[in-house]
């Protein structure tokens, strides 16, 4: 089996000694180092130019090394009957988690706060509450919103999800569709996108979103720079509707030098860096697919395209 | 009769209110309104955070001193301390949740390299900061009280590969435990992010000095939410200057308010919080007096006694 690998953003060493070590039979070439494009059997990869997987003629499987395959779905050349299938891997998810927890955490605790007086030298101890005391909504129930939702409950947090068809998770209070928002978003004080990116879902964190939260609201989105309605945060910010945001991810990336994002007290950047698959703990899943492949058995985490996640 | 507390408190009204409404036959006298030269004999408790020296020592109905928080340390210090008399500790469940969070936080910050992310964000950088992933990050919390293994097992929950160290061996799911002073080489070895959550004692004091840095892998960061007297402060200072060590958060010191124009304000590798990682509501402290109160009043010992000898 021949596997191509593309990344501009991604060493694809790691990739080929994993890939060596679970599927010893395939070979890996990494683009533009291909040889014959119809030897291609499958293409790993980020962010590909439009046009690259129309290129291989006898491809049989294209596996995203991100969870979100929104860009990849973008390309009006993107062969359809071609399985196309987003990463899930533990790695990948628990730094999802990480980020998530320190910046609800951070919030929670004053710590924009706390940075700010360090920076005036000013010793003044901020009311606080328990996380239980603290109401938090995490959009999408997919493999990365239920494990950081999941987690953010074993810190005692009181959690509440929404998503677009019912769930149900242990410790989280489940909402789901259009009808359910506006009594999820009611009770979210700390609010995290983690949904993935569709005609339904983008632009969701709105002035109308936020203008249905408790007064003082923080916003973490690590969805996609695209649900966001950027010109409504700020004013949204400076009215005091919303206390603040933590954005990982951004319309334009890298976010633009002048962008009023870079500057406002009370947003935090962060280089969209809240997670990344590791071709380590991602080697078992790639490797359980690529045998499922050779096997002619269904592929698990397969997109569906109408749904486009 | 009923019993007589007496109260050592910066503000009384509130204290004063939360006591009467938790135990209305309870008869409350302040520390301001005793006469040194006549010791009232008909003092049965004492709640109190740190009294000038000797004021206790001359109460001869002592039956239990509250401390006002988690630490003993600052009564111990007082070479008069009544030491037969039980002394309480607070032990407050919330205060573990509050530690919880906040230790979990600063383990991610640091993880995550939270100053990077906002001194980046001021110089417009656009910048991975590659950290490793939790399971690549070993975290070791020294202090396996109530507190410490709390923070252990929730940074464990996150997939840290989490060890703590302790006077004597423990056990604790989840948590690779090392003990005793031929314990700690292994356990510094092996500890990128160092959570201190010892009790102060004569054992313990000065003990993140400039060998206890060296004995830690380049590049690990120091998180201290226990006291600030657990740190010789220029030692610290010392190797994150020489980049020994990479980073501290640092929410307790010496002397705090932590004063003007000390160096850790403005290090670049400093977080600075002013001693919030837990602070127990009034109403939770009145209750657990109250409630040890009540206990010794029927005849059962209280909860929490401090173990004077050992300090905690």
């Amino acid at each position: 089996m021949n596997l191509m690998f593309y990344s501009k953003d991604d060493d694809p060493q790691p990739w080929i000694d994993e890939l060596r070590r679970t599927t010893p039979d395939a070979t890996v070439a990494v683009h533009p180092d291909i040889g014959d494009p119809a030897s291609i059997d499958a293409a790993i990869v980020w962010k590909p130019e439009p046009g690259l997987l129309a290129s291989l003629p006898n491809l049989k499987a294209i596996f995203s090394l991100g969870a979100g395959v929104d860009a990849l779905l973008q390309d009006p050349t993107l062969p359809i009957d071609v399985p196309l299938v987003r990463m899930v891997e533990p790695g990948l998810t628990e730094g999802m988690t990480d980020y998530v927890c320190l910046h609800v955490l951070g919030w929670h605790r004053n710590a924009p706060v706390y940075a700010k007086q360090q920076r005036c030298g000013r010793w003044i101890k901020q009311p606080e509450r328990l996380a239980r005391e603290r109401r938090v909504g995490v959009m999408g129930l997919g493999e990365l919103g239920s494990d950081a939702a999941r987690m953010l409950a074993t810190l005692r947090f009181d959690v509440a999800g929404w998503s677009r068809t019912p769930k149900q998770i242990d410790g989280v209070t489940c909402f789901a569709g259009a009808e359910q928002l506006s009594a999820f978003l009611a009770r979210s004080e700390i609010l995290v996108c983690l949904l993935p990116l569709t005609t339904q879902t983008e632009g969701i964190l709105n002035a109308r979103t936020f203008a249905q939260m408790p007064k003082g609201a923080a916003i973490i989105n690590c969805g996609r720079g695209g649900h966001l309605v950027e010109e409504d945060l700020i004013p949204a910010i400076d009215a005091g509707q919303l206390s603040g945001a933590t954005l990982d991810v951004f319309r334009t990336e890298p976010l633009p030098a002048h962008h009023a994002f870079w500057t406002h007290p009370r947003i935090l950047v962060t280089p969209h860096v809240a997670s990344i698959t590791h071709a380590r703990s991602a080697a078992a899943s790639l490797a359980d697919n690529l045998r499922r492949l050779q096997e002619g058995a269904p592929l698990a985490h397969v997109v569906d395209r109408d749904r486009g996640y | 009769m009923a019993p007589t507390l007496l109260l050592k408190v910066d503000r009384a009204e509130p204290w004063v209110d939360g006591f009467h409404a938790e135990m209305p036959e309870l008869t409350l006298r302040m520390f301001e309104d005793l006469d040194p030269a006549n010791p009232p004999t008909d003092i049965d408790y004492a709640f109190c955070w740190r009294p000038p020296p000797g004021v206790l020592a001359g109460l001869p109905g002592l039956r239990a001193i509250f401390s006002a928080g988690a630490g003993v340390d600052q009564l111990l210090e007082d070479a008069t301390f009544p030491r037969s008399v039980p002394l309480v500790r607070v032990v407050d469940p919330e205060m573990t949740q509050r530690m919880t969070e906040f230790a979990v936080l600063c383990v991610l910050a640091e993880h995550r390299e939270l100053r990077l992310a906002h001194r980046q964000q001021q110089q417009g950088v656009w910048q991975d900061t590659d950290p490793p992933p939790a399971w690549e990050r070993r975290v070791g919390v020294m202090g396996l009280g109530q507190l410490g293994a709390a923070a252990a097992q929730a940074i464990a929950a996150l997939g840290f590969p989490v060890a703590g160290w302790a006077r004597g061996p423990k056990t604790i799911e989840g948590v690779e435990v090392f003990h005793g002073r031929d314990g700690l080489d292994g356990f510094l070895a092996r500890t990128d992010i160092l959570v201190n959550l010892l009790p102060l004692t004569p054992e313990t004091e000065d003990i993140i000095d400039a060998g206890l840095l060296a004995r830690l892998p380049r590049g690990a960061r120091v998180v201290n939410l226990a006291r600030g007297r657990h740190v010789v402060e220029d030692d610290l200072l010392a190797a994150l200057n020489d980049g020994h060590i990479g980073g501290a958060t640092l929410d307790v010191f010496r002397t705090e308010p932590l004063p003007e124009g000390h160096p850790f304000w403005s290090h670049p590798a400093v977080t600075v919080s002013p001693h919030i990682a837990s602070v127990t509501r009034r109403i939770t402290r009145v209750r657990l007096v109250v409630e040890n109160i009540r206990r010794m009043e029927a005849g059962q010992p209280p909860t929490n006694r401090v173990d004077v000898a050992r300090g905690y």
